[in-house]
């Protein structure tokens, strides 16, 4: 009988995570500030606390997960890696698929990976309160479990649309104790400026990031700091556990290293949990494909960089203006220091730019059929975002079969969708379709860019 | 599409990949202080004319604020330190 759940003891839980920051190529350059000089993570330092900058900008490539962290991770790690063997069978692959269950964590993601941690570094450096955004709610949830287990009070400012269509994610952090207000609020000078210009309006991120990054700073007690759910380099660190656990478990097994890599990006942090430790097996020779899936509907990784930066403090940055509106309009340039994908993470833009990673994007209607023949074999239901991976995946195993290959796919199954059945609600209502750019848009597209710059 | 007006296709939704869920066009033309989401070009492109929304509805001066590449997580967390605290002062 095939093993489904390959489960690593408690003691053998990993004792470090890696920083894929010192084995890189050549790692991302500090973004520069408006003065054209670096921004250096500790001007940071009224928004994070010290030890958390210092593993921010740290080139350890192993740091040392703190006991009491670990004690904490119990509750639900070492996750189970689970085989999806009746996936497989249904496909007739020959293909191994495993999977890395995040789901089972008690907010139901992978993101108390680094809720925990950066809870417990904040009570160490002497701080008892955190703030943060949120949108759906599933980071603000998972900073909420933590911070009640830590011993910290949370305030999660909750973008205004978001807190209205997802009450039961703003019912999760109230159970644990964390005080979620819907953004704008009147308790920030940013949030008042807003409600005063545009009384009715449904909140953005950057709104919500505004206010808990004033109540952090506006803090007279010096006790509050802000804490962020992904994109940052200490952040991507902390999910490396994730990563790191799978190739313990393989081995358990004597299962072969994984031929295929795939975790879904939004911010980078899921996919750089599961990926970095196998990036480093690549960059030391492995044959591994890496990927990072995304929506095609709006994609980051799959299309060109937004913005080149080459370092020139006169500005003369050269811009591959993907989303020109033709001649007439250029978006300004930002100084920005190295290669950027829009919103991404730098380490993993970083690994797109240095050919570590292979970005794919994935329509939606693909990930809802996918994600529904996940949950017709595997039973579980995923979160819209793992759908794009569960549908790579699902590709994969095709064109191992196709290829007559005993190919050995991993991925992370990042979490569960029981808070996001909307998606599937319009799915079953055919309410969601897949567009094609028309030939004449796309003929009008490539001549408006025909004399912009292409990138090297 | 002369005759387009501003509210034409609010009603049609997609998922929001920055907040996690589905959000009507109403809400990504708007969410910036009333001008787009950064995102919106990307992420409209293949369902509807967004190049001739856009071009229609806003100005250059406009464009070049909502459509500015973004900044770097770290920086822009920096510019609203910076700016908390000059409000406080």
């Amino acid at each position: 009988m095939v093993t489904k759940k390959i489960l690593l003891k408690e003691e053998d839980i990993p004792k470090q995570w890696y920083n894929l920051a010192v084995d890189l190529p050549s790692p991302p350059k500090p973004p520069l500030g408006p003065d054209g000089n670096p921004v250096s993570p500790d001007m940071l330092a009224p928004v994070f606390p010290m030890n958390l900058i210092e593993q921010e900008v740290s080139q350890e490539r192993w740091i040392d997960i703190p006991e009491e962290v670990i004690e904490i991770l119990y509750r639900w790690r070492p996750s189970p890696l689970r085989r999806a063997t009746y996936l497989e069978e249904y496909l007739k692959t020959p293909a191994r698929i495993y999977y890395k269950d995040e789901s089972v964590s008690p907010p139901g993601s992978h993101k108390p990976n680094t809720s925990v941690a950066q809870a417990w570094y904040n009570k160490q450096f002497g701080i008892e309160r955190l703030t943060t955004e949120t949108g759906a709610g599933q980071w603000g949830s998972a900073l909420a479990f933590a911070c009640k287990l830590i011993g910290l009070e949370c305030k999660v400012y909750m973008v205004r649309i978001s807190f209205e269509q997802k009450p039961y994610r703003k019912t999760m952090m109230k159970v644990w104790g964390a005080d979620c207000i819907s953004s704008p609020s009147s308790e920030t000078k940013a949030g008042r400026d807003i409600l005063a210009k545009m009384p009715d309006t449904s909140g953005s991120l950057g709104i919500a990031i505004s206010e808990a990054i004033e109540a952090a700073v506006t803090d007279e007690t010096g006790k509050t700091r802000y804490s962020l759910g992904s994109v940052l380099n200490h952040v991507l660190l902390h999910q490396t556990i994730i990563g790191l656990e799978a190739k313990k478990q393989l081995e358990s097994i004597n299962e072969q290293t994984p031929d295929i890599v795939i975790g879904c990006a939004g911010g980078g942090s899921n996919f750089a949990g599961l990926a970095f430790p196998f990036v480093y097996d690549k960059i030391n020779g492995a044959e591994i494909e890496i990927i990072p899936t995304e929506p095609e509907a709006c994609p980051t990784l799959t299309r060109a960089p937004y913005a080149y930066d080459h370092g020139d403090t006169a500005r003369m940055t050269p811009l591959l203006p993907m989303y020109s509106l033709g001649h007439t309009f250029v978006p300004p340039p930002i100084h920005a220091g190295g290669l950027r994908y829009h919103g991404m993470a730098p380490l993993v833009s970083q690994g797109v730019t240095e050919g570590l990673l292979n970005p794919r994007s994935f329509h939606q209607l693909k990930c809802y059929e996918s994600a529904v023949l996940w949950a017709h074999t595997e039973g579980a239901i995923t979160a819209p975002e793992t759908s794009h991976a569960v549908a790579c995946v699902i590709d994969e195993a095709k064109k191992a079969k196709e290829e007559g290959k005993e190919k050995v796919i991993l991925f992370n199954y990042s979490g569960h969708g029981l808070l996001d059945l909307s998606g599937y609600q319009s799915y079953f209502a055919d309410e969601l379709s897949d567009y094609s750019l028309p030939d004449e848009e796309l003929e009008k597209y490539q001549e408006a860019l025909k004399d912009f710059p292409k990138p090297e | 599409m002369a005759n387009q007006k501003m509210d034409t296709h609010d009603q049609l939704q997609q998922h929001c990949r920055s907040l996690g869920h589905r959000v009507p066009f109403e809400y990504c033309r708007s969410m910036n202080t009333n001008l787009p989401c950064n995102k919106i070009l990307a992420c409209w492109k293949n369902i509807l004319p967004i190049d001739e929304f856009i071009s229609k509805h806003y100005t250059e001066n406009e464009m070049s604020v909502f459509l500015a590449p973004t900044k770097p997580k770290l920086i822009q967390i920096f510019d609203l330190m910076k700016k908390a605290g000059d409000s406080e002062r």
